[in-house]
């Protein structure tokens, strides 16, 4: 019989990572919460993202280009097997800077990541012409960019649906209002109890957004999160004129530009603020002027997950041995890697190599007596 | 940006909104109303400032008159679409001004329920409120073979309206069910409260048959079909199949709270599963909940009916003029006091009514090639499909269909997503799905320039 | 022509639709004038349906139009003016 695997979380990294651990052969259940619980997968911006990871984390940098490597042949045997098209580009993208202040923090930012990476990097500062070559709709105040060839963006809600429709396939278990509380041991078996259940498992993954952190420390890993709303807008269906994506917007298939990219750190209630927002759309003016007359039909401000210092978290338990906690800002970006690699590793009893970096014994500091 | 003040914003110009502008001024505040629509009146007074035909309830005309010369600040045409502390944005001609007021009241009434039936999109078809707008509102009423369909008073009221003007519906295909007149009989006890309601609807029943207009009761399995038009309507009654050629199409399943603006600037709801719609959560019977100086009014709130709604605007009016200190404890009891006696003796009328004239063109009903969300153009089996699929709530059906996201915002298709997931999961989740700023479509450029404030928005990932 | 007028008046101005001059009545809503003379949809969907106004008091979007050069207007809330452009939001 083959063995059994929990993952606590039915977001965009439970799902990844359930779908490794079922191609590896193992028998999978998803623990999700409840309708009205915050879900960093339905409030994030789809962005397929390296330019700007690990400038100052090499490993980080590496993981992340990793994942967007192997995210092409991920998209396709998503289409493949489920029929969804999760609208997965990959031609690069931009970083506007309107400023000169912009200009050069960007360009500082440019040269770190060069001098840390460097043959591997495929980040550098361009010019306006440049930019305009590719998107000829931006305004004069785009003074130049940070491009990366590796960058691109994803529709995270059909993402959502094709990894369900996979996971479904595979014959993974997504077991909805079911609330884990914390993980044990019922003598040598590792189990999972949560409001009227106790389950058993050979592994278990704890991916449940900022859940995680307390879940997690049931079972002796210190994974330290903390919340940040991202505040986003959304507009009418336009026709597509935008084809590279940045953070700040862009512009999804079907139409709808997408713009705001803003941080509220430690900000755990969801919702939007019209100062905010309208800096948003003061920024998504200067990069698009054509913006202007178009209409806004709705924002949103997601609480999504930030490891407190950044990086992503990657925890084994020496308390409940096959137990794991994983939390990262980018889970869209890490989906593939996820999947194709971290999901697989777990399934036969340990983490990647590559994460031993990203490990909880990070934050286990000896504070002087 | 224009700044103007004043005591008291009211947003709409309906019974609830033109009583609560005159009482308001009545206990000597300022008073501003926003308007989205061109005149005063809402939607059952539509037209009342500048009468083309004369069907309006007797208290209409004196509300309506009472509010014109009341002195307060009428705005036709301003779409509220958000509100920061006392400050109220709203775009009037594709540009956005704000207004300052101590207390808000929101009185935007209802709207129709939407009618989830097959071919409900086409051109053609609309609501029987749509026809009610069209006669009132600008004179026109139509020109060629058209019919009624759905369920309620509203339906033999316009039918008898339409004809008596010149224009006949060619039927009137009543989707009540027969069956419900027993069970909804106990609670006709409460209509002795409110007796010209009883006589009115006994009325309406009399004169249509006076009329010879032709009905068919307990239809269902309503079907329009077309190409670029509505053309024939197709239905069962009395155990037989009926196809009738139209021109027009007039639907109506009663009507539900169009409540989207209170919901965005952070008023909570609840599901009525009697009447599968969201009514606001309130503190008493005019305080929005969890909101500052938010009071709200009319069938906006909960439906209560016209009459409930002028009543209810006093009262908000009065509630709000006492917060603010314009009216003493003493004064406020006592003129509150009758209102809220009057109040519930007309809401116990309103059991039979809600019993007897509960939803029929529910998804539930509905084939699965009926259109739910109009303007993603999600049908109800695409629905089905995820409600099955797993989706066991509002929030992740709307992020697994897309309904709700197009430009009305869920006006069209929350009540009918949260009915379908009371239908087929009953312990569903019917958190209703949130509604931010701006609470209608504004230019990028209206956000722009309504705060000129510190930049937030960064460039990096 | 799917409506009529009720009074016997003449017709106050004129407005414009998709190049052509139509008779307009003061007061009336541009999706009433639209209606009378019998314009048979006012957008098309993302798929290239045809929609008509539908609910007439600002709640469906589906009579939203390109007045007088700004996108997206809903008629049905926006009464007639003498002069008044009217068309169909193109592909924008």
């Amino acid at each position: 019989m083959s063995e059994r695997a929990i993952v606590i979380g039915g977001g965009i990294v439970g799902l990844s990572i359930a779908l490794g651990l079922a191609r590896a052969g193992l028998g999978v259940v998803i623990l999700d919460g409840a309708d009205a619980d915050n879900r960093a997968s339905y409030g994030n911006a789809g962005l397929v993202w390296v330019q700007s990871k690990g400038a100052d984390h090499v490993p980080y940098a590496r993981w992340s280009r990793q994942s967007a490597r192997l995210w092409p042949a991920f998209a396709a045997e998503l289409e493949q097997t489920t029929g969804i098209d999760v609208e997965y580009d990959q031609r690069g993208g931009f970083s506007f800077c309107l400023d000169e202040a912009e200009v050069e923090a960007r360009r500082a930012m440019v040269d770190k990541m060069a001098a840390r990476l460097g043959p591997e990097n495929d980040v550098e500062f361009v010019d306006a012409g440049f930019v305009r070559q590719r998107v000829p709709h931006v305004g004069p105040k785009v003074l130049g960019a940070s491009w990366c060839p590796s960058d691109g963006h994803v529709n995270p809600l059909l993402l959502m649906g094709a990894l369900r429709k996979r996971a479904a396939a595979l014959g993974i278990d997504i077991l909805y209002g079911h609330k884990a509380t914390r993980i044990g041991m019922n003598g040598s078996h590792l189990t999972v109890y949560g409001e009227g259940f106790g389950m058993r498992a050979d592994r278990v993954v704890v991916a449940a957004g900022l859940a995680t952190q307390e879940l997690a420390a049931t079972a002796g890993m210190t994974v330290p999160l903390k919340p940040v709303r991202g505040q986003i807008v959304v507009t009418e269906r336009l026709r597509k004129v935008i084809d590279y994506p940045t953070p700040t917007t862009r512009q999804a298939r079907a139409g709808s530009v997408i713009f705001g990219n803003s941080h509220e750190d430690d900000m755990a209630v969801p919702g939007t603020t019209l100062s905010v927002i309208a800096s948003h759309a003061q920024r998504a003016i200067a990069e698009f002027p054509f913006l202007a007359s178009r209409r806004i039909l709705r924002s949103w401000g997601a609480i999504r997950v930030m490891p407190r210092d950044g990086r992503p978290v990657y925890a084994s338990s020496g308390t409940c041995p096959g137990a794991y906690a994983i939390a990262c800002h980018s889970g869209i970006t890490l989906t593939a890697i996820h999947a194709g690699i971290v999901g697989p590793f777990i399934a036969a009893g340990e983490l990647p190599p590559a994460v031993s970096t990203f490990s909880d014994e990070r934050f286990h500091v000896v504070s002087p007596a | 940006m224009t700044r103007d003040r004043y005591d008291i914003a009211i947003v709409g110009a309906g019974p609830a909104g033109m009583a609560a502008a005159v009482e308001a001024r009545r206990l000597g505040l300022s008073v501003a109303v926003l308007d989205d629509q061109p005149a005063a009146g809402g939607q059952i007074l539509r037209g009342i400032t500048r009468p083309m035909t004369g069907h309006y309830e007797k208290w209409g005309q004196p509300l309506a008159s009472a509010f014109q010369a009341s002195g307060a600040a009428h705005l036709p045409g301003a779409a509220v679409w958000a509100r920061e502390g006392s400050r109220l944005l709203y775009s009037m001609n594709g540009e956005t001004r704000s207004l300052v007021a101590g207390a808000l009241v929101l009185a935007t009434g209802s709207m129709e329920r939407p009618a989830v039936v097959a071919g409900n999109t086409l051109p053609s078809v609309v609501t029987v409120g749509a026809l009610q707008s069209l006669m009132k509102g600008s004179g026109c009423v139509p020109a060629g073979r058209f019919v009624l369909a759905g369920n309620g008073p509203l339906l033999l009221l316009c039918a008898i309206q339409f004809a008596e003007a010149g224009a006949r519906p060619a039927a009137i295909i009543q989707t009540t069910p027969s069956s419900r007149l027993l069970p909804a009989l106990p609670k006709a006890a409460g209509l002795l409260f409110d007796p010209a309601l009883l006589m009115k609807g006994l009325g309406l029943l009399v004169r249509t048959r006076s009329l010879g207009i032709p009905l068919h009761a307990g239809a269902r399995d309503i079907r329009i079909d077309g190409t670029a038009q509505a053309e024939t309507i197709r239905f069962r009654a009395r155990g037989r199949t009926m196809e009738m050629p139209v021109d027009l199409v007039a639907l109506h399943d009663g009507v539900v709270p169009n409540d989207n603006l209170a919901v965005s600037l952070g008023a909570k709801t609840t599901w009525n599963c009697e009447l599968s719609c969201y009514e606001l959560v309130m503190e008493g019977v005019t305080k929005v909940a969890g909101l500052d100086n938010v009071w709200a009014a009319g069938d906006s709130v909960a439906i209560h009916g016209g009459y409930q709604a002028m009543l209810a605007g006093r009262l908000a009016a009065l509630d709000a003029a006492h917060t603010l200190g314009f009216v003493d404890a003493q004064s406020h009891k006592t003129a509150t006091a009758p209102l809220l006696r009057q109040r519930r003796r007309l809401l116990a009328a309103r059991r039979f009514l809600d019993a007897y004239y509960a939803p029929t063109l529910l998804p539930e009903q509905a084939p699965d090639d009926a259109t739910l969300c109009r303007c993603e153009e999600v049908s109800v089996g695409t629905v089905r499909r995820k409600i099955a699929e797993g989706a066991a709530g509002t929030r992740a059906l709307k992020a697994a269909t897309r309904c709700g996201m197009g430009p009305c915002q869920g006006r069209q298709c929350t009540v009918s997503l949260a009915s379908l997931l009371a239908h087929e999961i009953p312990h569903a989740q019917f958190e209703r799905p949130s509604l931010r700023v701006p609470a209608r479509p504004i230019t990028v450029a209206e956000l722009a320039e309504s705060h000129l404030g510190m930049r937030h928005t960064g460039s990096d990932a | 022509m799917l409506f009529r007028r009720l009074d016997e008046k003449r017709a106050s101005a004129i407005i414009t639709f998709d190049g052509k001059p139509l008779a307009a009545f003061e007061g009336e809503s541009v999706a009433a004038c639209l209606l009378r003379h019998g314009v048979g949809f006012t957008r098309l969907t993302p798929s290239g349906a045809k929609r008509a106004p539908y609910c007439l008091m600002g709640a469906c979007f589906e009579c939203t139009m390109t007045v007088d050069g700004h996108t997206n207007v809903q008629i049905c809330l926006t009464r007639i003016r003498d002069g008044m452009v009217v068309e169909r939001s193109s592909d924008i």
